[in-house]
């Protein structure tokens, strides 16, 4: 502020300098021609003095005032750091500051040679409807984008740049526009016209609002920034939810699907899809997110498991490269990509859409995909390398989930290996050696009771040795845990089609080793919880989560309109007695503020 | 990789966009550095490149379709690292130079493969001698040359032809 303050000063004070109407010029004679006395020469002297001093005394004030008032514009427009209201403020001050009737800010765009906004101060919104489209700053106002400095004019019509006004432009005579810079480049323009009282804007004001649009710059410099970081911690946020999702044991498809809705969020966009490469290197699309379905648009549910064969997909994720795609109303063709993915939901038919390869090294994993409205064109630019990071950890993120489950899997197979070579080396030779020990003892005997019993333990033996080469045959089969879990993982797949949207799925703890009917009971469980969902609850989310520990639970939970007194519950009878033959129960309970949760407890009888 | 519309061959033009620099893709070996020079200009026009594939009537669906791929190949890699830059893809069958004049109406560039001195098929000058935009004809990374609108030949310069040929004037402003 100091600064800002040491800055202005010596302009300010050459304003004071300038040549002023009212400053007496000695006189050299009187009216008659007779050389003055040095009486009146004194007097007129003292006169003139006297004057000059009341006049640099006003000149002081007024300096003092409008120094005043531009600190005071100063802080205005620091106090704040969201930047419309920034920009707005700015706009305001500055008419404030030169008495102007109008005012507007100009923000370039990229290019640097066009405006993309047009913030104004002093026009009604009816007014500017009745103008039509903002300038994009041609004539003078383009004048101050090709050569950015200070410039006065007094009538902007007879300027040789101006290009007239548009339609219903309310009459503008005096201007005087200024640039607005950020550090090194020029953001925009300050443009102010007719001053009060239909005088012309003077060198003091052009001193004045030089120093605002110095604040000004500063100002929304630090508006940017502040959105800036705000949005990347957003962004963070985000990845980080994402990956505990995914660590903590959350199937792909859930973590997928938060990933979609808070992309869309994030990016303010109409639609978010994400795919990724299936086991058999089919690209499938495993979550969207868009608005709720207007007309004939499509439920974005019901596109999950889509196959993505255009062999562009498969060669943007090759080359690793996002992409920015923009189709505008009028296009002579419209771009497939761009269309496939805002075919997925209810998305504007034209505007910017982003691909963005998930990648993790050399190895492919999907494509995120986002759709803008028509009008975000001049917002996306900014949005699309954010989304790129974002790829890159969720392909990180991907990667350690899918190697963890694999660690998993692996050490639950060594350890199998291990039981069933402990089992087969050591107890079943022990159990052989013992049988075969009683068989030599059996002879030896000379009691018949005594050799029938002995027999009958060899043959108790001879059991549980059968019993245990099956339990190591049956350790070696494809390990059930998985089988499993993908089977409860696809289930909600198939049933978010019919729901309309996708369940929240948690499995948490490990499903290995359970009985075969407790296996079927689940599923069957699971299925009927969300067909029911489906058929009576008119939700529009649920959730399924597979609790194993001590006790089985399934608990299958939406946000509908609740369980009717009257309902037929044969289906919840056959859950409760598979609950029962199991050991374990069935409730049903209303959720605050409105659902229902079904919960299903067995006890686990293992394998 | 595109469905035709009932609008106009040009790209979509507003008084609120730069006009677009079209990259017109032949198959002449030049579709890299054609490529990769339009999406220079545009990142210096702040404007959108479509990249237009021209290919022969007649060829197969999967011959069309793997064309098609690695053309679009093409136009990723002169992306690279341009994730701000705005396109569309564009692929269509027909007789090269007159469909890239007709789709590169209202464009403020076209770029193009420069004619090797024994073509019998001078898609460059054909564009350069009709196309209503600046054209520029490409023959290497760094080899370019700007035809502004007329067919002029104007000395070697990447950028002189956009300054001079700016949106159309408009009554917006004071």
């Amino acid at each position: 502020m100091t600064t800002l303050i040491e800055r202005t000063r010596p302009r300010i004070t050459s304003v004071e300098s300038e040549p002023r109407e009212s400053e007496p010029s000695k006189p050299e004679s009187t009216n008659d021609g007779t050389p003055p006395t040095w009486l009146a020469t004194a007097a007129f002297d003292v006169d003139g003095l006297l004057e000059d001093l009341r006049s640099r005394a006003r000149a002081s004030d007024r300096a003092q005032e409008r120094l005043a008032a531009l600190l005071d514009a100063v802080l205005a427009v620091s106090a704040d750091l969201d930047l419309p209201e920034v920009l707005a403020r700015i706009v305001r001050c500055a008419c404030e500051l030169v008495d102007a009737k109008y005012g507007a800010l100009g923000v370039l765009g990229a290019d640097g040679e066009h405006l993309v906004e047009f913030v104004t101060h002093g026009l009604s919104q009816e007014e500017q409807k009745a103008i039509g489209d903002p300038p994009r700053g041609h004539g003078v106002l383009g004048l101050l984008i090709r050569q950015p400095r200070p410039r006065r004019l007094r009538d902007i019509a007879t300027h040789p740049d101006s290009h007239g006004f548009p339609h219903n432009h309310p009459p503008m005579h005096s201007f005087l526009g200024v640039p607005v810079r950020i550090r090194d480049g020029v953001f925009g323009n300050l443009y102010l016209t007719e001053k009060q009282g239909g005088a012309d804007f003077t060198a003091d004001d052009e001193t004045i609002l030089v120093a605002l649009a110095a604040a000004a710059g500063i100002a929304i410099d630090n508006a940017r920034l502040y959105e800036r970081s705000r949005r990347l911690r957003r962004w963070l946020e985000t990845t980080a939810e994402v990956t505990q999702l995914l660590l903590e044991g959350r199937d792909e498809g859930s973590a997928m699907g938060f990933l979609a809705t808070r992309t869309r969020e994030l990016s303010e966009a109409q639609l978010a899809m994400v795919a990724l490469y299936d086991e058999v290197g089919e690209l499938v699309i495993r979550a969207v997110q868009s608005g709720e379905p207007s007309g004939a648009a499509v439920r974005p549910d019901a596109v999950l498991g889509t196959v993505l064969h255009k062999g562009h997909w498969r060669e943007l994720i090759a080359e690793h490269e996002s992409v920015l795609l923009l189709t505008r109303l009028g296009d002579s063709t419209i771009d497939s990509l761009s269309a496939d993915v805002r075919a997925l939901g209810d998305a504007d038919p034209h505007g910017p859409t982003a691909l963005v390869p998930i990648t993790v090294g050399d190895d492919e994993v999907g494509v995120i995909g986002v759709a803008w409205a028509a009008d975000a064109e001049t917002y996306v630019g900014n949005v699309v390398p954010l989304l790129a990071a974002l790829a890159q950890e969720i392909g990180l993120t991907l990667a350690a989930a899918r190697g963890q489950q694999d660690r998993s899997r692996l050490a639950l197979l060594e350890d199998r290996d291990r039981i069933a070579r402990d089992m087969h080396d050591h107890v079943i030779q022990r159990l052989f050696a013992t049988g075969l020990s009683l068989q030599a003892a059996a002879r030896m005997a000379t009691s018949t009771s005594v050799r029938g019993r002995l027999d009958e333990a060899v043959d108790d033996l001879d059991a549980a040795i059968r019993d245990i080469r099956h339990t190591i045959f049956e350790l070696h089969r494809p390990t059930p845990f998985r089988e499993l879990r993908e089977e409860i993982v696809d289930l909600v797949r198939v049933c978010a089609k019919t729901l309309g949207f996708s369940p929240n799925l948690t499995i948490e703890g490990s499903l290995e080793g359970l009985a075969v009917d407790l296996e079927a009971d689940l599923i069957a469980v699971v299925r009927e919880g969300l067909t029911n969902v489906a058929r009576h609850a008119q939700a529009s989310s649920a959730s399924v989560r597979v609790t194993s520990g001590d006790t089985i639970q399934v608990e299958v939970a939406d946000d509908g309109v609740g369980v009717a007194p009257t309902a037929v519950h044969s289906g919840l009878a056959n859950l409760r007695k598979r609950a029962e033959s199991h050991g374990g129960s069935l409730t049903l309970t209303a959720r605050t503020p409105r659902g229902t949760a079904l919960l299903w407890e067995a006890l686990p009888d293992r394998d | 990789m595109q469905t035709p519309t009932n609008a106009g061959a040009a790209g979509a033009q507003s008084p609120h966009h730069p006009r677009d620099v079209v990259a017109g893709l032949v198959n002449d070996g030049m579709a890299a550095f054609v490529a990769g020079a339009a999406v220079r200009e545009a990142v210096h026009r702040a404007a959108r490149v479509r990249f237009i594939q021209v290919l022969p009537v007649g060829l197969s669906t999967e011959d069309r379709a793997e064309m098609d791929v690695a053309m679009f190949g093409v136009a990723l890699r002169a992306l690279h690292r341009q994730r701000r830059v705005p396109c569309t893809f564009e692929t269509v069958e027909g007789e090269a130079a007159q469909m890239l004049v007709e789709r590169s109406r209202g464009a403020a560039v076209l770029v193009v493969g420069r004619d090797s001195p024994d073509a019998t098929v001078r898609v460059g000058q054909y564009c350069q001698e009709h196309a209503a935009c600046d054209v520029l004809t490409v023959s290497g990374p760094d080899d370019t040359q700007l035809v502004p609108t007329g067919g002029t030949r104007s000395a070697y310069s990447v950028h002189a032809g956009d300054r001079a040929h700016d949106d159309p004037d408009r009554a917006d402003t004071p």
